[in-house]
């Protein structure tokens, strides 16, 4: 008569559930035949029957659960009859165990239920480091262990953590285990122990929840990036003419006037000659348009919005100082409407002011061109005439392959980098 | 150092011993007119007389009870079985008279009686040519047993047991006559009951005499970088008395044991081996003890069937290597 035992199918299996009876009481089975599906919380198992037989008796009922190494049913010949259930399904207890058993245990004879195969140096090294060899796998013939497996085994459980003097000493006075502690090098440090002591507040990160913008901004910059096969051209160009025009409206408009101001008076009006840029890419062609209804890339609490001056390349440089102005006010205290935000042809994006070199803006679909502008460099001169260039700037425009190729990209930024040069070239 | 024969160097011991010691004396069949069948006794005649160089009538009998008398009259008899397998009939001489003597009365007279037996499988030298019957007089009480498996040692072993005032078998393996090796100049004597380390290793002893010494020392060679530093060797030279301790300690560092001989394996001396290590040290091994032997047929004559009963180096780098990678 053989017991069929609960299989132990993991370091940290405990207990095991049947989902099902492959075979029923009275069934012929042969060793190795599939006879009950175990379920863990893990995987699910089939159990083989270990030796040739009858079914004789089903101890745990499909759906129910007992601990590891218990009985669930027994296999034999017909005319043997199996230990009662109720003898069967106590758990052996150390107490209960018989000197022929444990001499049997210890020497490793008894694989189901004696522990598990082991060299009797593997054995005598689980002794004397306090192992529990049933924790340790074996790696020799059968699953034997050896005792490198137990020393491997001691090697993941207490790795020889190296501190600093005064991190083993701050670990102590803690009450911490200096072994627990991550390091960054080989060595434990003082840091590392006082890292360990000041548990982050958020170990697994706050969730800040997506506002409409951020929703809005993601899936905009997820349809372009992904659709649009962008192409980012750089020039960086002399822009004393563009300061100094920058300079004189200001004196002649009274009233503050942004560089952003002045940039998208030459844009509008160097895109005029360029309309491939001022221009919708659809699918049956592109949508190109005589007047620029000039975007610009306004940064807000929480996100970014691109407000379009319409008609840009119509308006001086004062008008549109005042609208942008006035968007952007719009734009900070939540003021926009849709249509302030919709139809825009072409956009500027300026992070100058944050003193950026240069960057690859996305294109705001279904625009074809977006110019991203960087920093000033470079001392102001007085005068133009003078001939010395003394300040520089960075443009980038990113364009829609699609729609334009390279070398135009680069001849409307040649023309740009002309008007920002010498304002007075817009006008030949 | 001198580069020369196995043979060559008992013959040196039988030199050295005949002329520093008036009572030795050599018998045995066709040892004067021959020389031995290895050349191991040529040129004794002359050096020595016939007196002290006996050929003898095919009697092992004879010649092993003769030498028994002979020892306890007052000489030290060295008599050659010509062949070890001969060595049965002269058995009763051996283990009533031999052994037993000395103890038998009391200690009243010694027995400093050496008897050559050349030993082991040459090629097809068949069933009653080939034996190593070592564990035969392993088990019996009162022999002392040697088998060197180099001529340093043979020299050595067999002064020390022209020397010793008990009953030694020397066997002498045949295939070994030829062999060369480096013999150190002027007297030494290897004592009996010693063991020697020939490489010092960390995760395997492994324990060897005779032949299948030369054996394991050309498998670990060819082994090389693979098992660089991981094989203790243990050339075991006597077996009785054994040297035990030395094999437990190496076991104790090591962990796991591989016993390499030529007789067969059932019931051999790797028996005894495994037996003592289990019985004194088994809580420091780490795999099973593995022993390489004859398989417990009469030895072919068929060049063909004889390396399929004789251990191979095959058999020897799979077991080194099933214990070195935790496979056996």
């Amino acid at each position: 008569m053989e017991a069929v035992v609960m299989p132990k199918l993991g370091l940290t299996m405990t207990e095991g559930t049947v989902a099902t009876w492959l075979k029923q009481p009275g069934d012929v089975v042969e060793a190795g035949e599939a006879i009950a599906e175990i379920e863990t919380d893990k995987i699910t198992y089939t159990l083989e029957a270990p030796v040739d037989g009858r079914l004789v008796r089903i101890d745990l009922a499909a759906g129910e659960s007992a601990p590891v190494s218990q009985p669930i049913a027994w296999i034999g010949q017909p005319d043997e009859s199996p230990p009662s259930a109720a003898a069967a399904t106590v758990a052996p207890s150390a107490e209960g165990i018989t000197a022929a058993e444990a001499v049997q245990a210890e020497s490793g004879a008894g694989q189901s239920a004696g522990g598990p195969l082991a060299t009797p140096f593997a054995k005598k090294t689980a002794r004397e480091n306090n192992v529990a060899l049933s924790e340790v796998t074996g790696s020799g013939p059968n699953g034997r262990i050896q005792a490198a497996d137990v020393e491997e085994f001691l090697k993941r459980l207490n790795p020889g953590t190296k501190a600093t003097p005064a991190a083993a000493a701050l670990a102590e006075e803690a009450g911490l285990d200096v072994s627990t502690v991550p390091s960054a090098g080989e060595r434990v440090r003082r840091a590392d122990v006082q890292r360990a002591l000041e548990p982050r507040r958020h170990p697994e990160g706050r969730l800040i929840p997506h506002s409409a913008m951020r929703a809005s901004i993601a899936n905009r910059m997820s349809e372009s990036w992904g659709t649009i096969p962008h192409v980012t051209v750089h020039r960086t160009s002399p822009v004393d003419g563009l300061m100094a025009l920058h300079r004189r409206a200001k004196e002649t408009a009274q009233a503050s006037v942004s560089l952003t101001a002045v940039l998208a008076c030459l844009v509008s009006r160097t895109l005029l000659k360029y309309p491939a840029l001022n221009a919708h890419y659809e699918s049956a062609g592109c949508l190109v348009f005589d007047d620029v209804d000039l975007g610009v890339a306004v940064s807000v609490p929480g996100g970014l919005v691109v407000p379009v001056i319409r008609d840009a390349n119509r308006k001086c440089i004062p008008e549109l100082a005042e609208e942008i102005r006035g968007l952007s006010e719009r734009a900070r205290s939540g003021g926009l409407e849709l249509k302030d935000l919709e139809g825009g042809t072409f956009t500027i994006s300026n992070l100058g002011m944050y003193d950026v070199d240069g960057f690859t803006p996305i294109i705001v679909p279904p625009q074809v061109g977006i110019l991203g502008v960087g920093r000033t460099t470079g001392a102001a001169s007085e005068s133009v005439e003078s001939g010395a260039a003394q300040q520089n700037m960075t443009v980038s425009l990113s364009f829609d392959h699609r729609a334009v190729d390279g070398a135009y990209a680069a001849q409307f930024l040649s023309a740009l980098a002309r008007s920002l040069a010498d304002p007075l070239q817009v006008l030949l | 150092m001198r580069n020369i024969t196995f043979a060559e160097a008992t013959l040196e011991a039988m030199r050295e011993e005949m002329a520093r010691d008036a009572r030795v004396f050599v018998m045995g069949e066709d040892i004067a007119r021959q020389g031995g069948i290895f050349g191991q006794f040529k040129g004794l005649p002359d050096a020595f007389g016939l007196e002290r160089v006996r050929d003898t009538p095919i009697s092992e009998t004879a010649i092993v009870g003769a030498g028994i008398g002979a020892a306890l009259g007052g000489t030290v008899p060295v008599i050659d079985m010509h062949f070890a397998d001969f060595i049965g009939v002269a058995m009763d001489e051996i283990l009533n008279q031999m052994a037993k003597i000395r103890y038998m009365f009391g200690g009243q007279a010694n027995l400093p009686l050496v008897l050559r037996a050349p030993d082991g499988v040459t090629r097809s030298g068949a069933a009653q040519h080939s034996q190593s019957l070592e564990a035969l007089f392993m088990h019996i009480p009162g022999l002392k047993v040697v088998a060197p498996s180099n001529p340093k040692d043979a020299k050595g072993l067999l002064k020390a047991a022209i020397r010793d005032p008990n009953p030694v078998i020397y066997f002498e393996h045949k295939d070994l006559f030829r062999q060369r090796g480096e013999v150190p100049d002027g007297e030494y004597v290897t004592p009996i009951g010693e063991a020697s380390v020939v490489q010092e290793g960390g995760r395997l002893t492994v324990v060897s005499y005779s032949r299948m010494m030369t054996q394991v020392q050309a498998v670990c060679k060819q082994l090389g970088d693979e098992i660089a530093g991981q094989v203790e060797l243990i050339d075991l030279r006597s077996i009785v008395p054994m040297d035990t301790e030395t094999i437990l300690a190496s076991v104790r560092k090591t962990h796991r044991l591989l016993i390499v001989h030529e007789a067969v394996k059932r019931g051999g001396v790797g028996a005894e081996i495994a037996a003592v290590v289990a019985e004194r040290t088994i809580e420091y091994l780490d795999a099973p003890i593995v022993r390489i032997g004859a398989k417990p047929f009469p030895v072919p004559f068929s060049p063909a069937l004889e390396p399929a009963v004789i251990p191979q180096e095959r058999e020897i780098v799979e077991a080194i290597r099933g214990l070195l990678g935790a496979r056996i």
